[in-house]
């Protein structure tokens, strides 16, 4: 793997610029630059900014001396936006320093930003469970926004579109936000863990039992509850809910694959992975659970009507378990008379061990994470890891994540496949970015981050953490939108969220999207409502006093948005837009903020490579 | 072949020789008389709909079946609302007693049933379904939502998800237009019914409603904020021109999206009444959005002439049908919302007489559930009942075969009352397809898999 070296120089339009080509001037600027990233960042440890500098001055001032594989700073944009919730120029700038190995193995270290600490740090959790939605949704946003353990994050936001509960009014918990943040923090939690782990933690989830149905599932011919009571009920045959997603959603999906993704072919036809029957197996397998509605489990029952423990696993009742014997995946036979704690964890056992869980799980991420269109070469590279990490083990999470980011079709891809490599990114991935590349801050502790402006706007971008229309979450992983990506034969999933109409709602009602956030006084567009405040400085610190240049200002632009990949084209456009007669001098910030509104308003924003 | 949506180039609501077609010129197109509008309805029933609780057998030997295998989920006799199919004795069917404007519609003949619909690539019978050679082909993903929602929008032969096309895309395709807006209009966005193979464009209007727009560059005072549109305006116009195909599809989607909008913002100014206010207060989550929905597709009838539109095809949807808990509630909700606003968008519809006879809607659905209850739920299924509405309609009639609710009898295919349907999506949506002028030679083009169905049985009668 060949990284180009650090440029992190502005005002030069070469997207492929080195920095052997640096005169001595920038270099002293660069060494300032630094200099004030690492003292600013407060996630820097303060300690390591004297060592972590030095041998960027060698470099600088001695610019054959080799430091080891150093980031071009257009790649290190690049890695972030496949990474983070958006980089920021400081990250660009640590991460140009480094390797992504380095970066990765920081990542893998850092202790893990839970949502629930934050919203508890803020006093948000009144009476336990009670927390608004907005705080719920406050705690998702800060822990994306600002956790250092961004990649943590981003696995746990790709897990939860993956093993999906939503907050979403037809089907949702609505009223008890609290345990979707648990949720949350469980799959953040096993990110990097062993995938058979994590199935089982989701399986035995209480919010997922609630949004999938599977507790109080029970055998055929089952009268549960006293008869006559309100709640009591009968069983004709045990819910199927469950049973089904987690085979066509969480592991296997619907046909049989060969490691690199495509379906296997017999006799010109796709194989089924499994039948109804097999759904039904596994729906007598998952029977006998419900959540613990008793202070310890002993003292609860399966038919409880006390308040449920949402955040604790399900407990198993073997009298409420279907004792027969159970036909699984590839004629696996579970024997009478087992336990249901026995019984779930050998069909886990069933299911983890498919060969599809690879390739099925690795191409699902390598589509959240880097490209819509992987090559059969790349899903089969990842399933193999998935399979085996090299050390025997099957289901190395951070294996199957460090081999998607490192693998030479993600670092090469916008090169080798222009038109084909690549994605939409999330449209909550855009709002994040936007965020994080303008330094956003909170303003106060308001419990609510949100005001009914960005509410609005959060709805016409029609994507919220947990809060997906159904199990088969935002979009789905086979959408080909009419058009030149169907003409080209390529998948787009995220375009599903993209419209004709909301493309052009977000665009105007967009337009002082991010001056809301800014709190210069002259802005008449701030809102005292919104909490999220929005730092220019940086930005404005760019633009000469005459106001007559913002090349300096397009270009860090394009590095912490666009990965560094603006056409001519469009820097001319943004060029031409810029009128220093309409602006004063105090009118830095304005300058600033309405070139960053168009990039974030443009197509070329929406496209991830 | 040319992409139509570089055609679409209006400044404003600039009706007139867009040239949309000539790209097109070769294909026969079914032809079109002056002064016929036809305009099709497809209301989805997202989630998987019971329609075993909405149309219930009266009789006492099938009410007896069904009142067994749904245990507490069935309702009482006594409750239900009898109806009389012509053809059929009295009172020998009844209707959920949430749905007393879905009754109305059937007595005054503006509404039939019909029977076990399910998604088949050809007829199957209960021996060869079960039959382990499996060499009678049936849809992959049974019982799947996103396999069964794709086959149900699609009707593709034997491959998997191909979310690529729709038979509504399909369907536009058989008749020239050079209208403003596209023949497809959809409410909700991210489906594919109304998508054809590459070229057919359609239309989001979307439940955010439109915005109000001054023209998006010209006529705000602001001289920054117009240089700004103007900007967006040309990255975008730049990405429409990109030879990336994600950079091309924003751009072009945004570039049309902004025109069509203008169009449809200066037209729907005529429209005086506020049809919103026909529809009453939803009583499920998500019947407020159907009901915005179904008002927005009234006005876009009504400014049909405005618009140059001969044929129109809408796909709306009500969401929460997945009614694995919590059934009686939740779908008798649904039920009633599904019901009442069904009526109201009818009611406007046939009060005006240039419309009465040009606009049907029917149901579709990914599957129906099975009739043995869960406890408090049902499970996903494959054949159901659905609904046809409208002036065009031969009404108050159960078209089709009501299955037999005998748990393991010869429509269950496992005993816990799963139905193999007897009619096919294909025979369904071909009886739509012809009444809307497509030839039967052309039927083909549209449902692929109408070839498996004798030629007798590709028209259900359900249209007039």
């Amino acid at each position: 793997m060949t990284y180009q070296r650090p440029c992190l120089l502005l005002g030069n339009s070469n997207r492929h610029s080195y920095c052997a080509q640096r005169n001595t001037k920038q270099a002293l600027i660069a060494i300032l630059a630094f200099g004030l990233v690492f003292g600013l960042c407060a996630n820097a440890q303060q300690t390591n900014v004297a060592t972590r500098i030095t041998p960027i001055i060698n470099y600088l001032l001695f610019s054959d001396t080799s430091v080891g594989e150093e980031v071009a700073a257009e790649e290190a944009s690049r890695f972030l936006v496949q990474t983070t919730f958006g980089p920021t120029y400081d990250e660009i700038a640590k991460l140009s320093n480094g390797s992504l190995d380095t970066w990765l193995a920081e990542q893998f270290s850092l202790p893990q930003t839970k949502t629930v600490d934050y919203a508890e740090s803020q006093n948000w959790v009144t009476t336990y469970p009670l927390i608004v939605a907005g705080s719920a949704r406050s705690s998702l946003l800060n822990v994306m926004l600002s956790a250092p353990d961004q990649l943590r994050q981003r696995m746990a936001y790709a897990l939860s579109q993956i093993f999906v509960v939503s907050r979403d009014v037809n089907n949702g918990m609505n009223e008890r936000p609290l345990y979707y943040l648990d949720y949350y923090d469980l799959l953040a939690e096993n990110a990097f863990g062993n995938y058979r782990d994590l199935l089982e933690k989701v399986t035995k989830n209480s919010v997922m039992a609630y949004y999938l149905t599977l507790n109080l599932n029970a055998p055929a011919g089952t009268q549960v509850g006293p008869i006559g009571h309100p709640a009591s009920f009968f069983v004709s045959s045990p819910d199927e809910n469950y049973a089904r997603e987690v085979l066509q959603l969480f592991s296997i999906g619907l046909v049989e694959l060969n490691i690199d993704g495509t379906p296997k072919v017999e006799n010109g036809e796709s194989i089924a992975s499994y039948t109804q029957e097999t759904i039904e197996n596994f729906a007598r397998v998952f029977t006998g659970w419900n959540y613990q509605a008793g202070s310890t489990p002993e003292n609860s029952s399966f038919f409880n009507l006390g308040i449920p423990r949402h955040t604790m696993p399900m407990i198993a009742f073997d009298e409420f378990h279907d004792m027969g014997e159970k036909t699984l995946l590839n004629n696996v036979t579970l024997p009478a008379n087992q336990s249901a704690e026995k019984d779930l964890d050998d069909a886990l056992d069933n299911i983890f061990n498919h060969p599809n869980v690879g390739p099925f799980i690795g191409k699902l991420l390598i589509q959240h994470f880097v490209t819509s269109n992987p090559s059969p070469a790349y899903v089969a590279r990842v399933a193999g890891i998935f399979n085996n990490n090299g050390q025997g083990i099957r289901g190395d999470l951070q294996a199957v994540i460090t081999t998607i980011l490192l693998d030479t079709e993600a670092r090469n891809g916008h090169q080798t496949m222009p038109n084909k490599f690549g994605k939409f990114k999330e449209p909550f991935i855009r709002q994040t970015a936007l965020w994080r590349g303008l330094h956003a801050r909170r303003r106060t502790s308001n419990n609510n981050m949100f005001d009914a402006y960005d509410t609005s706007f959060l709805r016409r971008l029609g994507q919220f953490p947990l809060e997906a229309r159904s199990v088969f979450n935002f979009y789905q992983a086979d959408f080909s939108p009419s058009g030149p990506l169907n003409q080209a034969g390529l998948l787009a999933p995220v375009s599903q969220l993209i419209d004709s109409e909301s493309v052009v709602s977000i665009a105007t009602t967009g337009e002082e999207y991010i001056q809301r956030h800014h709190d210069n006084a002259t802005n008449s567009f701030a809102s005292s409502a919104d909490d999220l405040l929005i730092d220019s400085q940086p930005l404005e610190d760019l633009i000469p006093e005459d106001l007559s240049d913002v090349d300096g200002l397009i270009e860090r632009l394009n590095l912490v948005f666009l990965g560094g990949a603006m056409s001519d084209e469009m820097r001319q456009v943004l060029r031409e837009v810029h009128d220093p007669s309409l602006y004063l001098v105090e009118d830095k910030w304005r300058i600033a903020i309405d070139l960053a509104n168009i990039i974030i308003l443009s197509p070329q924003f929406m496209v991830q490579k | 072949m040319k992409d139509r949506r570089n055609f679409l180039k209006l400044s404003a609501i600039s009706v007139g020789s867009l040239g949309l077609f000539d790209s097109l010129s070769k294909q026969a197109f079914a032809t079109i008389a002056p002064n016929d509008y036809k305009s099709l309805v497809v209301v989805n029933l997202n989630g998987g709909n019971d329609s075993l609780n909405m149309l219930i057998p009266n009789t006492t030997t099938e009410y007896g079946q069904y009142a067994a295998a749904r245990s507490n989920i069935a309702f009482d006799r006594s409750s239900l609302l009898p109806i009389s199919p012509t053809g059929l004795a009295a009172n020998s069917y009844a209707l959920s007693p949430r749905m007393s404007a879905m009754q109305t519609l059937f007595n005054d003949g503006d509404l039939s049933f019909v029977a076990n619909v399910g998604s088949l690539i050809a007829p199957i019978t209960k021996q060869a379904f079960l039959d382990s050679s499996r060499t009678q082909a049936r849809p992959v993903g049974l019982g799947g939502h996103n396999t069964q929602a794709a086959y149900w929008q699609a009707d593709h032969s034997n491959r998997i998800n191909t979310t690529r096309d729709g038979w509504g895309g399909r369907l536009s395709h058989e008749f020239a237009s050079n209208a403003v807006l596209p023949t497809n209009i959809s409410i909700n966005s991210g489906h594919t019914i109304l998508q054809s193979h590459a070229t057919e464009r359609f239309y989001n209007v979307g439940l955010n409603g439109l915005i109000t727009l001054e023209d998006f560059e010209v006529a705000n005072e602001n001289p920054a904020i117009r240089a700004r549109r103007r900007a967006v305006r040309s990255l975008n116009q730049l990405a429409a021109s990109s030879a990336d195909p994600f950079m091309k599809h924003a751009g072009q989607l945004f570039s049309e999206g902004l025109d069509l909008n203008l169009a449809l913002q200066t037209s729907l100014t005529s429209v005086t009444e506020d049809l919103s206010s026909r529809f009453p207060n939803p009583k499920s989550n998500s019947g407020g959005a159907f009901s915005a929905g179904l008002a927005r597709i009234a006005e876009l009838i009504q400014i049909r002439q405005q618009l140059g539109m001969k044929r129109q095809i809408f796909f709306v949807e009500l969401a929460g049908f997945d009614t694995h808990s919590k059934q009686s509630e939740n779908h008798g909700n649904l039920a009633e919302d599904l019901s009442i606003f069904l009526k109201a968008f009818n009611d406007i519809i046939t009060e005006n007489d240039e419309l009465r006879n040009s606009v049907v809607t029917v149901t579709t659905s990914e599957f129906g559930r099975n009739l043995a209850s869960n406890g408090d739920g049902t499970d996903h299924a494959w054949g159901a009942q659905h609904m046809v509405m409208g002036g065009p309609i031969d009404g108050g009639k159960i078209f089709g075969t009501f299955p037999s609710l005998e748990l393991d009898g010869n429509d269950d295919y496992n005993g816990l009352g799963r139905m193999i349907p007897t009619l096919s999506i294909s025979q369904y949506g071909a009886t739509v397809a012809k009444w809307f002028g497509v030839p039967d030679q052309n039927l083909s083009n549209v449902f692929p898999n109408i070839v498996n169905f004798g030629a007798a049985d590709r028209d259900l009668g359900f249209i007039n």
